[in-house]
């Protein structure tokens, strides 16, 4: 076998070609045109290296299970999220306590409901706690305080019932409770509390007013996770009171039928946390 | 000293000892925010309302909410149904309807001297009426509630209040 040796290929014109250094064959062009290498076929039996490295891949070792993304000018490696999206986890707080974002967690989507307003005794309702709801970038965060209202408590005739309490998420955004059957205008249902400091605060519902018990069936403020407890009829004996506990949280206590029936509590506040990767 | 949670309006809607407050909201379009009340008898009666005499806000020592005289003294009177059962029972027992043991006379007449029957006078109704009567009438607890609004909540003009976003 025969072999040829040289430092440098050049085409007839002299032009472009091949030059030696090292290891090393670089495309030569002695005319300033662009050094470009045309294949129909390119085969790499080693790594890819070079001062363009926006436009190789990164590393592949460590990265198993893993999707290639961009963020405009460098590709990168990132947790592949699953056909669910990025949703996580949930922390339910029925009482006051401490957030903590458990590890690998991006994105907070917190809701908070204040507190329900009591009822009165004579179809005075109670209003509704407000409601606040928020996404929040909880990476810096580690932990957060959160404050849930109580029940608030229901009355007889003429009494100003107890009005809900505030529940918070820190400083984050707030929901105030709503008030109490009488405790704004005697004879009047309570109005609703209001969310502040989220991406959207609203209005608990009111409650209803002055002898309305017997004619509706949610006469108290309706909050954002539902009605108030049944209505209730003197056969059924303080029948809204007795069962107040089967209403959702933040909703308003329903007024007492008549006269020595007792309005129903308010129901409790409920911070809700949902954790996003 | 008393840690009182505020709404716009100026109602007292959460009551507490000092370090017994928790975290809230506190951004400049915050709905409610905690304020100091020295006076450790404040109850949720009560109503922070501004005052063009004294030029401040103050709070207004209600016994309860705000009652309409009028209002008052229909509910007073009951209703429709149990009167007509008074009057039944009054009938059935053979007694002249104006008597003195007269149960439906003498309910109807204790009613009429207990509450006075008022002289008719508006109340503020529309935001603009509301606005004019908060800013411009001396509150009282015999009054309607003087209440603040969205464009000055009631801790703006309030001398225990600091504002945290300044």
């Amino acid at each position: 076998m025969s072999s040829l040796k040289v430092l440098n290929i050049y085409d007839v014109s002299g032009n472009c070609g091949l030059t030696r250094s090292g290891s090393q064959w670089t495309i030569t062009r002695n005319d300033g045109g662009d050094r470009k290498l045309t294949v129909s076929t390119l085969q790499i039996d080693g790594s890819v290296t070079g001062n363009q490295t926006a436009r190789f891949l990164p590393s592949q070792s460590g990265q198993s299970g893993k999707v290639l993304k961009s963020n405009g000018s460098s590709p990168y490696w990132e947790t592949f999220l699953g056909p669910q999206g990025n949703l996580s986890s949930m922390s339910v707080f029925t009482s006051g306590g401490t957030w903590s974002r458990p590890s690998g967690v991006r994105y907070a989507h917190v809701q908070v409901i204040g507190g329900g307003g009591g009822g009165g005794g004579h179809g005075e309702g109670g209003g509704a706690g407000g409601y606040s709801e928020e996404i929040i970038n909880v990476e810096g965060v580690s932990t957060v305080s959160v404050s849930v209202s109580g029940e608030a408590g229901g009355t007889y005739y003429r009494g100003g019932a107890g009005n809900g309490g505030s529940s918070s998420f820190g400083s984050y955004l707030s929901a105030s409770g709503g008030y109490g059957a009488n405790r704004n205008h005697q004879h009047n249902g309570g109005l609703g509390g209001v969310g502040s400091g989220g991406n959207l605060n609203i209005y608990g519902g009111g409650g209803d007013q002055h002898h309305d018990g017997g004619s509706s069936n949610a006469n108290s403020g309706r909050g954002f996770w539902g009605a108030c407890v049944a209505g209730g009829h003197p056969q059924g004996g303080n029948f809204s009171h007795n069962h107040q506990s089967h209403s959702p949280p933040g909703s308003g206590g329903n007024g007492g039928y008549f006269n020595g029936h007792r309005g129903s509590n308010g129901r409790p506040g409920l911070v809700v946390v949902t954790h996003y990767l | 000293m008393k840690k009182v949670l505020v709404s716009i309006e100026g109602r007292a809607m959460q009551i507490v000892d000092p370090g017994q407050e928790f975290e809230i909201y506190n951004g400049p379009d915050a709905k409610f925010v905690w304020v100091d009340v020295d006076n450790d008898n404040i109850t949720l009666d009560w109503t922070l309302e501004w005052s063009p005499a004294q030029g401040k806000m103050i709070w207004i020592e209600r016994s309860g909410s705000y009652t309409d005289p009028g209002m008052a003294r229909q509910v007073a009177y009951g209703e429709v149904g149990e009167q007509l059962d008074m009057l039944y029972r009054d009938i059935a027992a053979g007694k002249s309807l104006d008597a003195s043991d007269a149960e439906w006379y003498q309910h109807i007449k204790n009613i009429k001297s207990t509450y006075v029957k008022p002289v008719a006078k508006s109340v503020p109704a529309t935001p603009t009426e509301l606005k004019s009567y908060s800013e411009t009438e001396e509150p009282g607890a015999d009054k309607f509630p003087k209440m603040s609004y969205a464009e000055l909540p009631a801790w703006k003009r309030y001398e225990g209040w600091t504002d945290p976003n300044a």
